[in-house]
C-alpha cells in the first residue's frame, strides 16, 4: 500500500482520469482535471479542447460510463467516493 | 498502423494507468489474428478487476478506444485485457461447469437453461458443448437478455 493511501484526497483517482482523457483526446494539453471539495464527496471535474469532448462520452456515453467505472476504482485505492462530471 | 506499434499503444496505455493508480503493476502485450491481448499482473491488482469484472471491462473498452483514436478513428481488431489471468481461470470455471451440466443432461435426457449470459461467456458453454458427446446447444431470446439452452442430442 502507497502512503498516500486512505488520504481522503482523491489524488489517484485525479490522475487516472487525467491519463484516460489524455489516451483519447486529439489534444492531450488540454485536458484539464480539476477536484472541487465541497459538502458532499468530491468532485472530479473534467475539461478537454474543443471537440474532444465526443472521444470523452462515446456512442450511447458507453466511454463515459467505463471512465467513471474506472475512476471510481481509483479512488477506492485514495480512501474516498468522488463524482465525476465532464464538463462541455 | 503495424501490430508492433497497435502493441506498443496500447502498452503505453496501461503502464501509465497502473502508475496513475499508484500500483506497481507490469503489462504484455501479444497481436495475434488482428487481436491485441494485454495481460496486466502485480500486487493489489485486484482493483483493476473490479466486482464482475467491471473495472477490467471498463479499461479492456477504454483500451479500445485508445487503440481507435491512435488509427486515426479506423475501424480496429479487438483488444483483451487481462488482469492476473483472471479472464482465463474465468473461462476455465465456466467450461466445468457446463461439463457438470451436459453430463445432468445426458443422464436425465432434460435440457438445461443457463443464467443470461455475455456474447463471450456464451461462446465459451457452445465451444465447451461441442467439445462433447450426446448434447447440443443453442441460444434464446434477444441481448442483453440472452441464454443458452443445453439439450440431448
Amino acid at each position: 500500500m502507497s502512503d498516500e493511501n486512505g488520504s481522503g484526497e482523491p489524488t489517484h483517482a485525479a490522475a487516472v482520469l487525467e491519463h484516460i482523457a489524455r489516451s483519447l483526446v486529439e489534444s492531450p494539453d488540454g485536458v484539464r482535471v480539476e477536484v472541487v471539495q465541497g459538502d458532499g464527496r468530491p468532485q472530479l471535474n473534467l475539461t478537454v479542447a474543443d471537440g474532444d469532448m465526443g472521444r470523452i462520452i462515446g456512442k450511447r456515453g458507453r466511454m463515459a460510463n467505463a471512465i467513471r467505472t474506472v475512476t471510481r476504482a481509483a479512488a477506492a485505492r485514495d480512501g474516498v467516493e468522488i463524482d465525476v462530471e465532464f464538463l462541455d | 498502423m503495424d501490430t508492433a506499434e497497435q502493441a506498443s499503444t496500447i502498452e503505453e496505455f496501461l503502464a501509465g494507468l497502473g502508475a496513475a493508480f499508484g500500483l506497481d503493476t507490469t503489462v504484455e502485450v501479444s497481436v495475434e489474428d488482428d487481436i491485441v491481448s494485454a495481460h496486466i499482473d502485480g500486487s493489489e491488482v485486484g482493483l483493476l478487476i473490479g466486482p464482475r469484472l467491471g473495472t477490467v471491462d471498463a479499461i479492456q473498452e477504454i483500451s479500445r478506444n485508445v487503440l481507435q483514436r491512435q488509427a486515426d478513428g479506423r475501424e480496429h481488431g479487438k483488444v483483451v485485457v487481462d488482469v492476473s489471468n483472471v479472464r482465463e481461470m474465468r473461462k476455465q470455471a465456466l467450461a466445468a461447469f457446463v461439463t457438470d451440466a451436459a453430463t445432468k443432461v445426458t443422464e436425465s435426457g432434460d435440457e438445461v437453461v443457463f443464467e443470461v449470459m455475455s456474447s463471450a461467456d456464451r461462446k465459451v458453454v457452445h465451444d465447451t458443448v461441442a467439445s462433447l458427446d450426446g448434447v447440443e446447444s443453442s441460444s434464446v431470446g434477444e441481448d442483453p437478455r440472452r441464454r443458452v439452452v443445453i439439450r440431448p442430442a
